[in-house]
């Protein structure tokens, strides 16, 4: 089956893929780079914040990156199974229960990304209170509003799954 | 299921084979084989009437209902 959108969907999820490992990686080398250079990174951050809890801060950034790699794990499910769902579509069979379980483990992965979210957002009121620089913060409903969909979305396949698996015995 | 299939009582009655009914009614041997072991969840009227037309019979000689029949 040539389908555009479906050729374009998988190199989308090729891409974000590296894109994905690439910022794990970039998450382990960051919080790694923390602990080798904390003398230096805590003399920076003095200069720059003379008065403040660095030793906190520090804690703060390298929990953030550790989320940030919990988060890369999150979306790695999710682009696996949107990976294994474009498969299946282009091998013309989708509506089988497996994908009726990969869109349910993309609802939890967006949930989980959902809940970081809002972690990411506590820290970043926590930088504010310590009066250190930060990136804004603004709570999203889309993220949530997408899981809930993937879950519906699931039942839907699954139902689909047992209708077709139903049509088949149809004699 | 307790709707039995009983095409294999009608096809001996009729001296026929599966094969024979099965290029008879245009339907697969491996689906006819499918609603003749009972595996079958549902038949299509279509189906049906093109047996009854081939074994010169009504539905209720094909399937039977028994309420002891075994419950899958």
């Amino acid at each position: 089956m040539r389908d555009r959108v479906l050729i374009v969907a998988s190199g989308v999820v090729r891409v974000a893929g590296w894109v994905n490992s690439l910022a794990a990686a970039g998450f382990i080398v960051a919080v790694a780079l923390s602990f080798a250079f904390a003398d230096a990174i805590g003399a920076h951050l003095l200069a720059k914040y003379p008065g403040h809890d660095i030793a906190l801060t520090v804690a703060m950034l390298r929990t953030m990156a550790a989320l940030g790699l919990i988060g890369c794990v999150a979306v790695r499910q999710i682009l696996v199974a949107l990976g294994a769902i474009l498969s299946s579509v282009r091998a013309g069979d989708p509506f089988v229960a497996a994908n009726a379980a990969r869109l349910q483990r993309i609802g939890w992965a967006l949930l989980l990304l959902q809940v970081l979210d809002l972690a990411d957002g506590m820290f970043v009121l926590g930088f504010d209170r310590l009066g250190v620089d930060h990136a804004t913060w603004v709570p999203g409903f889309t993220g949530w509003v997408a899981g809930l969909m993937m879950f519906v979305l699931a039942r839907v396949f699954r139902a689909g799954a047992a209708m077709r698996d139903d049509l088949a015995m149809t004699i | 299921m307790p709707i039995l299939v009983n095409l294999d009582a009608i096809l001996q009655a009729r001296g026929m084979t599966l094969t024979g009914l099965s290029q008879s009614v245009d339907i697969t041997l491996a689906n006819l084989s499918i609603l003749k072991t009972g595996k079958a969840k549902a038949i299509r009227f279509s189906t049906l009437e093109a047996i009854c037309h081939a074994l010169d019979c009504q539905p209720g000689d094909i399937l039977v209902f028994d309420d002891e029949g075994d419950v899958r």
